[in-house]
């Protein structure tokens, strides 16, 4: 039980950093391998205005948010916007670049020493039945969720969300009717780095701050969203927590040499049989 | 047809060219030097004394690096005070991100552009090995190397002296011996990272517990780097239900391992090598209620327990003067302590300094107590260097260590305290 538990924990560290992979890919089809490094970044601002500047952590957590805001748009018109009409393997490129430069500018500033992070909610963990959890555990997976649910329904109700569906299918046809595309990819950017920054936030404290923090988490939240199909954004929270979990248990009963090898057999598999992705469903490209 | 049977015999010929002329630059390095000589001297001038590093700089481990700005710091004290018979010591330290492959370019500019005397704390089992066949061939000595792989001094060869840790099978055998014999542990279960590092303790934990009666392994629990989530070995030692936990594991690895183990309600004796435990940045990671009492060893006093020392007075003022961002107790102690051991070496040789000399006076340190390190010894016949250490227990933020010196025999295998 406890095994399960602990990985639906880490699943959901997973799905929160696939959640905002695929956001990003979903609307500009462009696979951002800097996410994990973005989300250490802005994880890093909250440290310093927590520690040197003595916030509280609602503060810090809200104005690294905000940097993370600013950071998503920074990229996008820096970096993204140059070359958003470029074929989609340079633009995923690009951010292969970025995430080797955003890691090595973090490694300068704050050197490469772990360091603590906080928990939103401090305090020792408490026993139901046989299995421990503690109270920051049971607020990593509610605002999973919080967030998974919120995202889900802009994107199916709302016109943004129409608006982002529109322009990750078509960018011409969407500019021509009269949908900023630009608009629609800067606030996607920004959600995403949003998205990151609350990951990091939540992934510090169990992984221990410094750059290279995210490196397996992007890894396996990659897969996780692979799992789900990467354009479902339900999909890239239950692909993250299967991931969670099924590593867990591969590590205890099986061994932990073999976990990233059994979770990829496990997308192999998944992608023989549903190629679209678990929860890849309907959609179809239709390009005339 | 023919272009193409042209273009094979053309390439064939480049292809002889040039392995011939592989060969002939290769006997004109040898005739350059002395073939009969064992050591050749380089890098030493009237007034300077060159250092070659290899260390990571960047990259994941690169926090270990630092051992680089210790070694310097005490370079700097030296040369305040007059050097070491009147030559100045320089430290030239390159960076090979910890990746072989880094190290295989970096080693012939220190040997063969630079020219350094000898090679100090050059980290990495894997990073030493990649370039050990170039460093024999041209001479070039390795003192006090940053691994604890037995691989390098347990075989007497003469260009590589002594490890600047505690080389991990022998603090896995002094470890196991502390649980057993005086912790009273008889279920022990292992943690140990799968490579080449935590294989070499959990290999010796294997051989050695058979020499004690009624203990035994009940757990073995690997992981490896990179693993970020130790909810599933935790799990595992507390089915396991152990007297005690022995992990061979990094700083990082450990405290979220620890970590864990706490959540879990797990509470026997964790007993860590001093490469996962020495280090008092353990009490933030793991939080300092799950880190105490965590039992390690270490080679040398950390600061923090013994402040008054008046050599760690002189280590913590020079540290603060030159690299006030370093934390004292983190890498950097261990090269300073390396340092030492290099400096007094180089006293012992005199003034003519040559690299024969330097080796002689080398295997005249014994059982030398002047440096950080507990004791010091080399002969011709023991390449170790370190095989003291302390046993430590963390408690109230301090690492502090609860025996004297314990001594292992590398001949006899035998383990002696003070």
């Amino acid at each position: 039980m406890q095994i399960i538990v602990s990985g639906l924990i880490f699943g959901c560290v997973y799905a929160l950093v696939a959640l905002g992979l695929v956001l990003i890919y979903k609307t500009t089809e462009v696979v951002n391998f800097a996410h994990g490094e973005m989300a250490m970044f802005s994880t890093f601002i909250s440290y310093v205005l927590l520690t040197s500047y003595g916030l509280s952590y609602v503060p810090a957590f809200l104005l690294s948010l905000l940097f993370a805001a600013f950071f998503g748009l920074a990229v996008y018109f820096v970096f993204m916007k140059r070359v958003q009409n470029a074929p989609h393997l340079n633009q995923v490129v690009l951010t292969l670049g970025l995430f080797m430069v955003v890691n090595g500018v973090a490694g300068l500033i704050w050197g490469y020493q772990q360091k603590s992070y906080p928990t939103a909610i401090e305090g020792k963990p408490f026993q139901i039945g046989s299995v421990f959890i503690s109270a920051n555990e049971i607020l990593i997976i509610i605002l999973t969720v919080i967030l998974m649910l919120v995202f889900f329904l802009i994107f199916r109700f709302t016109k943004i969300g129409l608006a982002m569906r529109a322009a990750s299918q078509d960018t011409m046809a969407s500019e021509l009717m009269g949908i900023k595309v630009t608009t629609v990819f800067m606030g996607t950017w920004i959600f995403g780095c949003v998205l990151g920054g609350v990951a990091g936030i939540m992934t510090a404290p169990l992984t221990f701050l410094s750059p290279n923090m995210m490196s397996e988490v992007l890894i396996l939240a990659f897969a996780g969203a692979v799992l789900g199909g990467f354009v479902s954004l339900p999909g890239a929270i239950f692909g993250g927590l299967l991931v969670g979990v099924f590593e867990n248990l591969i590590s205890y009963y099986i061994s932990p040499e073999m976990k990233i090898v059994f979770v990829f057999l496990l997308i192999i598999l998944v992608l023989y049989v549903r190629p679209q992705g678990l929860f890849g469903g309907r959609k179809l490209m239709k390009k005339v | 047809m023919k272009k193409i049977s042209l273009l094979f015999f053309v390439s064939l010929l480049v292809f002889v060219l040039a392995a011939c002329n592989e060969t002939t630059t290769g006997s004109q390095l040898n005739n350059a030097k002395d073939d009969d000589e064992l050591y050749v001297t380089r890098g030493v001038t009237n007034d300077k004394i060159l250092i070659g590093n290899i260390s990571p700089h960047t990259g994941p481990i690169a926090e270990s690096g630092t051992a680089r700005y210790g070694t310097e710091a005490y370079f700097n004290y030296i040369n305040e005070n007059g050097g070491v018979h009147g030559r100045q010591l320089e430290l030239i330290s390159y960076d090979d991100q910890y990746q072989p492959s880094q190290t295989v370019q970096v080693a012939p500019r220190l040997v063969e552009e630079d020219e350094v005397f000898l090679l100090l704390s050059n980290q990495g089992t894997a990073n030493n090995f990649a370039v050990k066949d170039y460093y024999e061939e041209n001479k070039v000595v390795s003192f006090l190397i940053n691994t604890g792989a037995p691989d390098f001094t347990a075989t007497k060869n003469p260009y590589w002296l002594g490890t600047g840790l505690t080389v991990y099978n022998i603090e896995a055998e002094i470890l196991l011996e502390y649980a057993i014999n005086e912790i009273g542990a008889k279920k022990i279960a292992v943690v140990y990272q799968n490579d080449d590092f935590g294989n070499v303790g959990f290999d010796a934990v294997k051989k050695a517990i058979g020499k004690y009666e009624g203990a035994e392994i009940i757990a073995e629990v690997p992981y490896v780097t990179g693993n970020e989530d130790f909810s599933s070995q935790a799990v595992k030692i507390k089915d396991s239900n152990p007297d005690a936990v022995l992990s061979f594991s990094l700083s990082g690895p450990t405290a979220s391992l620890k970590k864990s183990m706490y959540d879990l309600g797990i509470d026997v004796p964790f007993l860590v090598t001093g490469l996962g435990g020495n280090n008092t940045n353990q009490f933030e990671l793991a939080g300092a209620e799950a880190w105490e009492g965590t039992i390690s060893s270490t080679p040398y006093f950390n600061p923090t327990s013994a402040p008054d020392d008046p050599q760690m007075k002189v280590y913590a003022e020079q540290l603060a003067k030159d690299f006030p961002d370093l934390p004292i107790d983190g890498f950097a102690q261990s090269g300073w302590a390396s340092a030492q051991v290099l400096v007094e070496a180089l006293e012992r040789a005199g003034e003519d300094l040559t690299m024969e000399k330097f080796v002689e006076a080398v295997y005249t340190l014994e059982d030398w107590d002047g440096s950080m390190y507990a004791s010091v010894s080399f002969s011709k016949e023991n390449h170790y260097g370190l095989t003291s250490v302390y046993i430590t227990e963390a408690k109230d933020g301090k690492i502090t260590p609860i025996t004297g010196k314990i001594t292992y025999d590398p001949e006899t295998g035998e383990i002696s305290s003070e």
